[in-house]
């Protein structure tokens, strides 16, 4: 299960977490955003979100 | 069908090439994620002027929002610069230029298919031969670009490109609100931590009374706050009363542009080739002279497509590297400067440039007044030089 999932109502669907993501992880539509299996929990695209809409998956390691 | 070329991203690259190969024959495809060309505008709009566009393509008023007068720049609540420069640039209707580049792109015979995300390269054992689509049907051509944006999976898939590291990316957020707030024909940036510490804010003015507000960082810090977060400080501060719209956001690469531009017969333009300058993270006026450069090149009848990809790589290596290097230090310069040194470096540059400014005289003239402050504020830029050697 990937560590960080998308709050599709913050979400503003930019693809930036998608542009720092290593593994290709992050899948954009034109109103959809998810995060894939492929997520090792790096965290970059948490970092990087401009509208905190990437959020840490519950009971996930800090 | 065997398109000569698919391009991959129907923004301002990506059309303004296809256009222009569609305009010579070629048959282009163009695909799309996004279910309307132009929307959501996830952007400033801000560029150049009419006379460096018209180089470009013939000016329509239908896109032009609002002549840009001049700049002003204020470092927490000081306005240290404040210049008129007529014809400064320009702000788009952005959705509207897109749309007009769409439709010259299509009187021309070239495809469009919207709401159609590309999600990988197909090739055999001579190459790369098209792209895949969700639903596995496939886009064959001779020519596969990148036009995809700072995410850019063409230029990943191909191995041009990899994942923007966090550091190198401009992420920003925006508002459109209806107010007078700085609404004269100025560009407005407010620097300082007061306002954002590692980035700046803009206000930018529109048609109809509007304006784009936005907040941008570079680079993701983590311990800061999002762009978001200093947007709507900003606005809460500047202009309670306003009535806000939805938030939009994006990301620019700040990156150096990679080295090579294509692998075999696949290449990238605009934001998925990092063509943007790394202080101002504009990249409008660079994605379509990308793009014109590409076109021009590909379009020559000298060499093999590789050889001639390769030679719009070379080209644009050549022309634009050391400009944006120069930008990178200046970037670099600016986020390692305390709010007093910025107040004392844009005093300094304010008063360089001081008097009109006369677009008739040699391009040296700003070279040599940069060349001067370079020098002043050396000890500032030294820790940075080895980004011009890299
Ligand atoms: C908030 C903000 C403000 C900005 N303000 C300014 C400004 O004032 N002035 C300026 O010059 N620049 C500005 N920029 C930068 C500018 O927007 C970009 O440099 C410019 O849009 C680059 O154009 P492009 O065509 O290369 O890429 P983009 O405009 O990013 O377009 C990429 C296209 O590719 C599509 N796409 C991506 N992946 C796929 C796929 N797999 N399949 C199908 N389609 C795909 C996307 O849907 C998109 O339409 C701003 C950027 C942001 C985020």
């Amino acid at each position: 299960m990937p560590a960080f999932t998308i709050d599709q109502s913050v979400c503003t669907f930019c693809a930036g977490c998608s542009s720092v993501c290593p593994r290709q992880a992050v899948m954009i539509r034109d109103d959809c955003a998810e995060i894939t299996d492929a997520c090792t929990g790096c965290g970059h695209c948490f970092q990087f979100c401009p509208v905190s809409a990437v959020t840490r998956v519950e009971g996930d390691a800090p | 069908m065997k398109y000569d070329a698919v391009i991959v991203g129907a923004s301002v690259a990506g059309l303004y090439l296809g256009m222009r190969l569609a305009r010579n024959r070629w048959r282009v495809c163009i695909v799309d994620r996004r279910r309307e060309i132009g929307l959501p505008v996830r952007c400033a709009e801000a560029t150049g002027n009419r006379a460096e566009l018209a180089r470009l393509l013939p000016v329509d008023e239908a896109w032009i929002a609002r002549e840009v007068s001049g700049i002003s720049v204020q470092l927490n609540r000081t306005t240290v610069v404040r210049r008129d420069i007529p014809d400064a640039g320009i702000v788009l209707r952005r959705d509207t230029f897109e749309q007009y580049l769409a439709r010259l792109g299509l009187q021309h015979g070239a495809e469009l298919r919207l709401n159609t995300p590309a999600v990988g390269l197909t090739q055999d054992d001579n190459g790369y031969t098209g792209i895949r689509l969700e639903d596995g049907s496939r886009i064959e051509a001779s020519l596969i670009a990148g036009a995809d944006g700072c995410e850019s999976l063409v230029g990943r898939w191909a191995g041009i490109t990899g994942p923007l590291h966090p550091a190198e990316a401009f992420t920003a957020a925006q508002y459109t609100l209806k107010s007078d707030f700085c609404n004269d024909g100025l560009m407005h940036f407010f620097v300082g931590a007061g306002n954002i510490p590692r980035g700046y804010i803009w206000v930018f003015p529109k048609a109809d009374g509007l304006i784009s507000v936005g907040a941008g960082l570079y680079g993701c810090n983590h311990d800061l706050p999002k762009a978001g977060w200093y947007l709507d400080r900003f606005v809460s501060s500047h202009l309670p009363e306003v009535k806000r719209g939805p938030k939009s956001a994006g990301c620019v690469p700040i990156a150096l542009c990679p080295h090579a531009l294509c692998r075999k017969n696949v290449m990238v333009v605009g934001d998925a080739a990092r063509q943007v300058n790394p202080l101002t993270a504009g990249g409008i006026m660079n994605a379509l002279e990308a793009s014109l450069l590409a076109a021009e090149k590909l379009l020559s009848s000298r060499g093999s497509l590789e050889a001639r990809l390769r030679s719009y790589s070379k080209a644009w290596y050549r022309r634009f590297r050391l400009e944006q290097k120069v930008f990178m230090m200046l970037k670099e310069t600016y986020l390692g400067l305390p709010d007093a040194g910025i107040e004392s470096v844009l005093t300094a540059a304010s008063s360089a440039f001081s008097g009109s400014v006369d677009r008739s005289r040699p391009f040296i003239f700003p070279y040599l007044r940069l060349l001067g402050l370079g020098i002043r504020f050396l000890p500032h830029l030294r820790p940075h030089l080895r980004i011009l050697a890299g």
